[in-house]
Order: structure tokens, then sequence, then C-alpha cells
């Protein structure tokens, strides 16, 4: 997408103030393109990023920086049927999602 | 909504943590920023989910009041778009669900952007700053249940 998004960070800066995201087990609801995720996923254990659009998924893998790839998975889905365990996670963050 | 909560909360460890970060229904200062100057040209409307946010308000609210989620704290911040064209804000105004020109005309922010940048050697770009929401809740325990 053309133009650039919160360049100076301070929304992630307000997320990891929000919570302990060190070695946290992170699911966030509505990653899109995962520009939120590649953010903060390298403070914690893994991020799950879902997203009911393929193509955003698509676009998560593209973007995904190599030293994250460990780290972040996506997967389509939505919040309403979540396929995972439970408390498989330490923080769910809805991104711009609720 | 609700139901993707209730789901949220089984897939939360005891002691988890619960994040909403989300716009916040408003008028958008739309601003011209060069090395030495912002000089706000209008506004864009970000109101254009509000029934959608009134919904999820209206969701986490009962989440609360079911007792699954206790409000920690709820903060809000400036979340900044910036493009160095107004054909690249036009591009993302005009593809976007949440947001609409208000005023100025794409004209009249591409001859304000023109001058500016001029006036600044090339280096003008408009920002578009948004009013964003982050609350945060903590799982509430069985007990608390």
């Amino acid at each position: 997408m053309p133009g650039e998004l919160d360049p100076h960070g301070i929304e992630s800066s307000a997320l990891l103030r929000a919570a302990d995201f060190n070695k946290a087990r992170v699911l966030e609801v509505g990653t899109g393109d995962g520009r939120l995720a590649f953010r903060y996923a390298g403070a914690t254990a893994f991020v799950v990023g879902i997203e009911p659009e393929l193509k955003q998924i698509t676009s998560a893998l593209e973007a995904c920086p190599s030293d994250l790839h460990q780290r972040i998975s996506f997967v389509e889905a939505t919040a309403l049927a979540l396929p995972f365990r439970s408390e498989s996670f330490d923080i769910a963050v809805l991104a711009w999602s609720l | 909504m609700v139901d993707a909560l209730q789901e949220i909360w089984c897939a939360l460890a005891s002691d988890g943590t619960l994040i909403d970060l989300r716009p916040v229904p408003s008028q958008c200062p739309i601003e011209v920023v060069t090395p030495g100057s912002i000089v706000h040209v209008g506004e864009a409307d970000a109101s254009g989910m509000a029934a959608d946010d009134e919904a999820a308000d209206r969701a986490i609210r009962d989440a609360v009041e079911q007792g699954w989620f206790v409000l920690r704290r709820d903060t809000r911040f400036d979340f900044d778009f910036y493009w160095d064209s107004v054909h690249e804000k036009a591009s993302f105004i005009d593809g976007s669900i949440r947001m609409k020109q208000a005023v100025p005309s794409y004209a009249d922010l591409e001859k304000v952007h023109r001058d500016l940048s001029t006036r600044a050697q090339g280096v003008a770009r408009i920002r578009c700053r948004r009013q964003t929401m982050l609350a945060v809740y903590c799982k509430a325990s069985i007990e608390t249940l």
C-alpha cells in the first residue's frame, strides 16, 4: 500500500507497554498483512495471526522478515471458531478487528 | 462479536491478557508536514463505521458484564498516516471503508501541498492523524466467574 503507517512506531510502543510480550504466546486477531505483528513479534515466544482473507495472508507471508519466519505463523480463520486448544495463548490482540 | 470474545476467552491462559486496539470514529486532521512546519489543511471523516464501532463497544461491555474479562486500563494515542502525494492519499482514502475525504477538496489539498513542497525543497508530506484506542483486559479467573 502506498504511504507510510505509524512511522514513529507509536502504536507498537503503546502495545508493548500494554502487556509483557517477552516470551509470550500471542494470538493476533485480524492480522491483515502482518504490519503490526512484525513490529512486536521479535520479543515473543511466537505469534499466530489469524485473518479471514487469504489474499491478506499471502501478503503477510511475502512481507514477513526472514528473522521472524520461525516465530510468526498465519492462519486463515476468524475468532468465531478458533482452531486452537484452550489456554494456548498468553496475549490476544484484537488488531483493528473487534 | 460476543461469541468471538468467548472463543478468545477460552484460547487465553488463565492469567491471559486481551488487548483491544482500534481506531476511534472521529474527524481526523489532515496536515502538510515539512521539516520546518505543520500546516493544518482540513479534516477526513472517519466515522464511516460508527455502527460497527458501537457494536464492538457493546460486545466488549457485555463480555465484561458476563465476567469473562476485567478492564485494566484504557488509553488513546494518535496513529499517523503519511503520504508523499495527494494521489497516494486519495488512493488510500477512496479504498477505505472507514475514512472519507471531508475538506478540503483534493484539488485544494494538491495546491497547498505543491506550494509547501516548493518552499521546502520537495520535502512535504501529507499526514492524517487518527485517534486510536487501546484497552487492556485480563482474563477473569474461574473464582471470579
